[in-house]
């Protein structure tokens, strides 16, 4: 083999290696997916009793709380996972035409709890910016809702949770 | 080897007696001007050398870079037309093009994490609601900044239990701001 072809295998050889290298750092820093879980939840006001959609098994306990409480029917019109990869924006697309779009910003550790820094957008529907952004930072399992979209009615809830992986 | 192929190829025409006029003063003075040139030239005017160079010419024709490598190497083989100070160059120069090859090895891993890890993506800046310090609720959801046009409320809803966490709810007043 001449010189130049050996240069040239090694050359080959460093930048699998450098790959490899630099997956294995990825990795280490988080750059496996998370699962981030998103229920659109419906809420009008009837004049009948409370009405809750039993997949919203949660919900119950928050409807005697603000801002729930203006309601009075509550129904999951959508429940999807959206895998989310750090640093990359994974977009859903709400009923009333905007667009969410959750960002995994970080992962840290607080006492051996995994903490997931999300941002939050909600833009489109040839309506104004709804949400420029929103920054949260949550343990896994722990629902945050964003609410005060108008749709048929009523409103939209949005309840995110990262579930762990 | 910081000669060009061309030039390595016209060195070898030199060396064959095949240059003349503009083009042979031309390569003579690249001898005289630069030592490298110079040394190759004076190694491909050797017998043995040359020789070879028929031999290597004949069954290499079919790409210059693989007539410039081998007339490397049968030159490094060859002790007597190289000194040891062209010698040592050489082996600077290949020692030179390893630490390049690794330094964009290094250069591509550091890119690949970068990559990966989000540090590159950079974030508009927004005039924004900011949250001093990341509110803590009595939740262990940190509300850490936020941006709209609309009303903002953040609501936070004591649990049930005392060992499960409170529930935090981010109001956005659409209708106010579509207003």
């Amino acid at each position: 083999m001449s010189r130049r072809g050996l240069l040239a295998a090694l050359g080959v050889l460093a930048l699998a290696l450098a790959w490899m290298f630099g997956e294995g750092l990825a990795r280490a820093a988080g750059g496996k997916t998370t699962i981030v879980e998103i229920s659109v939840i419906h809420a009008t006001r009837s004049d009948g009793g409370v009405t809750i959609d039993p997949q919203l098994r949660d919900l119950p306990q928050l409807t005697k709380e603000q801002p729930f409480v203006r309601y009075n029917v509550f129904k999951l019109l959508d429940r999807r996972q959206l895998p989310c990869e750090k640093g990359k924006p994974a977009a859903y697309a709400l009923v009333d035409g905007r667009t969410l779009q959750v960002t995994l910003i970080d992962v840290t550790e607080r006492s051996s709890d995994q903490r997931y820094h999300l941002r939050a957008e909600i833009a489109g529907a040839g309506k104004k910016e709804f949400l420029k952004l929103l920054e949260v930072t949550a343990s896994a399992n722990e629902p945050f809702f964003v609410g005060g979209q108008s749709y048929q009615g009523g409103t939209l809830f949005l309840e995110l949770v990262v579930r762990a992986g | 080897m910081s000669l060009s192929h061309e030039t390595m190829l016209e060195l070898m025409a030199l060396a064959d007696g095949e240059l003349q006029g503009e083009a042979k003063d031309r390569v003579e003075n690249l001898a005289a001007r630069d030592e490298e040139a110079r040394r190759v030239l004076e190694s491909m005017r050797s017998t043995q050398v040359r020789t070879w160079l028929n031999d290597a010419v004949a069954q290499q024709a079919r790409t210059a870079d693989g007539i410039a490598d081998a007339v490397m190497e049968r030159i490094e083989a060859d002790p007597a037309p190289m000194s040891r100070a062209s010698q040592r160059r050489v082996r600077r120069i290949a020692v030179a093009q390893v630490v390049v090859t690794s330094a964009f090895a290094i250069a591509a891993a550091v890119a690949i994490y970068l990559r990966s890890s989000g540090h590159a993506a950079g974030r508009a800046p927004v005039a924004s609601v900011h949250v001093p310090n990341g509110v803590t609720m009595a939740s262990s959801v940190e509300v850490e900044e936020i941006d709209s046009l609309a009303n903002v409320s953040i609501f936070e809803i004591p649990a049930a239990t005392p060992t499960r966490p409170s529930t935090v709810v981010v109001w956005i007043d659409d209708e106010a701001g579509e207003k």
